[in-house]
């Protein structure tokens, strides 16, 4: 199946003008499947970490989200254990519009700026409305050990 | 008609283009496992037999002409996939295939998108809750689209693509507007509907006498060495499978370019590559054949250029030599056959400098030229032709002032020379027109008759018996008599010159 224009546009654009803290490559036998890394913000309990992503793109992108998930361990009250993530623009409001860059920067956003009143992990999000501090010092030791760069 | 190695049996009927399997879902919340599923790539290409198609072997066998008619019927080029030569500006890209639009529509938000995205877009949305993809400002379905400006469809159209068939061969490059056109009439690269009645698909014009070839045949060669799902193909990526991928075709190992004999089935040619010191080397010998030819071909035309070089050199030395003879001594200036000129007297004309590398065929193997590169040296040959030529034109210059000194100094000792003897001669006129006079003088009254009579006695004894020299002398006397009459007589000289 030929790959759509839009793809082979993104993914050169990813490749040639690189985000700061963000990369994305497709696999060379599989242009639809993307290993993504996302450096944690600064100023967030996840600084200093580099986190892996998948990224794949449905046959129907960009009219459906791409999938996308964390491989790396991370305690954040909105990915859950298995790495997946609830953010907004990655299911219904998702707009053709965005692309693969846009919607990483939203995810790196979203490391910077926790959401436990839309939980995906629900302990998680308990402990960081109880108790705010332990919850992001689990994060940093979460970061320190699993998200090593 | 060789039968092609692959069974023409066909596959059992499957539907047409079967859409991206199902895939898994794994990232939805409700899936217990989050497994990504990335190789979604073996969705296959396989396309099922035509219904009730002839084989292309039974078509060719009974010579039955296709089910439509003969007329190409050529696939619309797609504007989508179109390859743009110069980046487009922003403003022409739509949003969501990140392309210059395409039949271009305008929301009430002032947002534009191509026609076929906007749809898939509202496909994807529930009726009644349509937004628009960029403000996700709420849209009504029912509303007329706006009216999209003209001088962005202008300048859509005015955006310089290429052929989409450039794949197949095409070169043609134009403007937007143009491609549909050209794709449709003249490109001779289009494709071409299946001329099989009931296939929806297309092939290349070259394809379109021998009938359907779309559906999947099976590697008689690979059967049951690999998995029956990769050795189905469609079959005409046949050649290529068998050029390239099948494992149980013969194939030469990669080294043959430098003289690896090996060639058995492609899987133990694979093994033998991986030891092969030639196969290792091949891609480098590759690369040296393909520089070869490279400076080859670049040879040709710089040996035309030397040769032109040197005819225009051969020309002006053939011009020079003449020129050259005439330099100097005297009497090669008076001469006017330079060819009677001996040949040791022309300076031996030194056609290139000592540095100056000869271009005879035998020269170059045993002394090669001193330069880096031919192009290099054909400069230098150039610079040393031009400032030979310079040289030789001083030269001509200098020797024809000398040559216009010589003569001119020549000339005035001649003209010296001959005003000294006029000179002369005019002193001795004198002296005889005062000797004769003198002489005259005593027989002015009676010379007139005498000297006729004189002169008739003298023509008359000329036929007479009277010695040579007597009849000389005679004769002698009596042109001297004639030559004085004149001065006397002004009658006789008026007659005598109207005769001359
Ligand atoms: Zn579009
Ligand atoms: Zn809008
Ligand atoms: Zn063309
Ligand atoms: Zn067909
Ligand atoms: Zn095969
Ligand atoms: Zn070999």
């Amino acid at each position: 199946m030929a790959l759509p224009k839009r793809i082979i546009k993104e993914t050169e654009r990813l490749m040639a003008e690189p985000v700061k803290g963000i990369s994305a490559v497709p696999h060379e036998d599989n242009l639809r499947y993307f290993d993504v890394t996302i450096e944690g913000p600064e100023q967030s309990p996840y600084e200093g970490g580099v986190f892996k992503l998948e990224l794949f793109l449905p046959d129907d992108y960009p009219m459906t989200p791409p999938k996308i998930r964390f491989l790396t361990k991370i305690y954040h009250p909105n990915i859950d254990r298995l790495g997946r993530i609830c953010l907004d623009v990655l299911k219904g409001n998702w707009s053709p519009a965005l692309q693969i860059r846009t919607i990483l920067l939203s995810i790196q956003a979203l490391l910077g700026a926790p959401n436990p009143d839309d939980p995906l992990a629900n302990d998680v999000a308990q402990k960081w409305k109880e108790d705010q501090n332990a919850a992001i010092e689990t994060a940093r030791q979460w970061t320190r050990e699993h998200a090593k760069p | 008609m060789e039968s092609p190695p692959f069974s023409l049996e066909p596959p059992p009927l499957v539907p047409r283009r079967e859409s991206g399997a199902g895939l898994p879902d794994p990232l939805s919340a409700t899936a217990g496992e989050a497994v990504l599923n990335p190789d979604s790539r073996r969705n296959s290409f396989s396309v099922g037999r035509p219904p009730n198609s002839p084989s292309p072997l039974a078509l060719m066998a009974t010579g039955s002409p296709p089910a439509r008619p003969q007329r190409y019927k050529v696939q619309p080029p797609d504007l989508a996939s179109l390859d743009y030569i110069d980046t487009p500006a922003p403003q022409l890209i739509c949003g969501i295939c990140q392309s210059p639009y395409v039949l271009p529509v305008r929301l009430p938000c002032d947002h534009y998108f191509c026609k076929d995205c906007l749809s898939h877009h509202f496909a994807t949305q529930d009726a009644g809750n349509k937004s628009c993809p960029m403000c996700r400002g709420k849209l009504d379905i029912n509303q007329e689209s706006l009216e999209v400006p003209k001088i962005m469809q202008d300048m859509l159209d005015a955006l310089r693509v290429r052929c989409p068939n450039t794949r197949f061969g095409c070169s043609w490059e134009d403007e937007r507007g143009n491609v549909r056109t050209h794709v449709m009439i003249y490109c001779k690269h289009s494709l071409v509907e299946c001329p099989v009645a009931g296939c929806d698909l297309y092939c290349t014009q070259t394809d379109y006498g021998k009938g359907c070839l779309h559906y999947t045949v099976q590697c008689e060669k690979c059967q049951g060495s690999i998995y029956q799902s990769d050795v189905e193909i469609l079959f005409l990526d046949m050649k290529k499978h068998m050029d390239s991928d099948c494992p149980n075709t013969v194939a030469a190992c990669q080294g043959n370019i430098v003289g690896c004999k090996v060639a058995e089935i492609r899987k133990d040619v694979v093994a033998h590559e991986r030891t092969c010191p030639m196969a290792l080397m091949a891609p480098y010998f590759r690369e040296q054949q393909t520089r070869l030819g490279l400076a080859e071909a670049r040879i040709g035309p710089l040996e035309r250029k030397v040769g032109l070089l040197e005819r225009g050199l051969d020309s002006i030395t053939y011009k020079l030599y003449p020129a050259k003879s005439r330099r100097g001594t005297l009497e090669n200036l008076y001469s006017e056959d330079t060819t009677s000129v001996p040949s040791d007297s022309i300076p031996e004309f030194r056609l290139p400098d000592p540095s100056f590398p000869q271009w005879g065929s035998n020269d170059r193997a045993t002394a090669p030229p001193p330069f880096d590169s031919q192009i290099d040296h054909l400069l230098t040959l150039h610079e040393s032709l031009r400032e030979e030529v310079s040289r030789i034109k001083m030269e001509l210059n200098e020797s024809e002032g000398r040559t216009n000194m010589l003569v001119f100094n020549e000339n005035a000792r001649i003209r010296d020379d001959m005003l000294h003897m006029s000179g002369a001669l005019n002193n001795v006129r004198a002296q005889v027109h005062w000797m004769m006079s003198e002489k005259l003088r005593p027989s002015a009254s009676s010379g007139g008759s005498t000297a006729a009579a004189d002169s008739n006695k003298a023509a008359s004894s000329n036929g007479n018996t009277r010695s040579g020299t007597q009849g000389a002398s005679h004769s002698m006397a009596a042109r001297t008599a004639a030559a004085r009459l004149p001065p006397r007589r002004l009658s006789d000289s008026t007659r005598q010159e109207t005769k001359l």
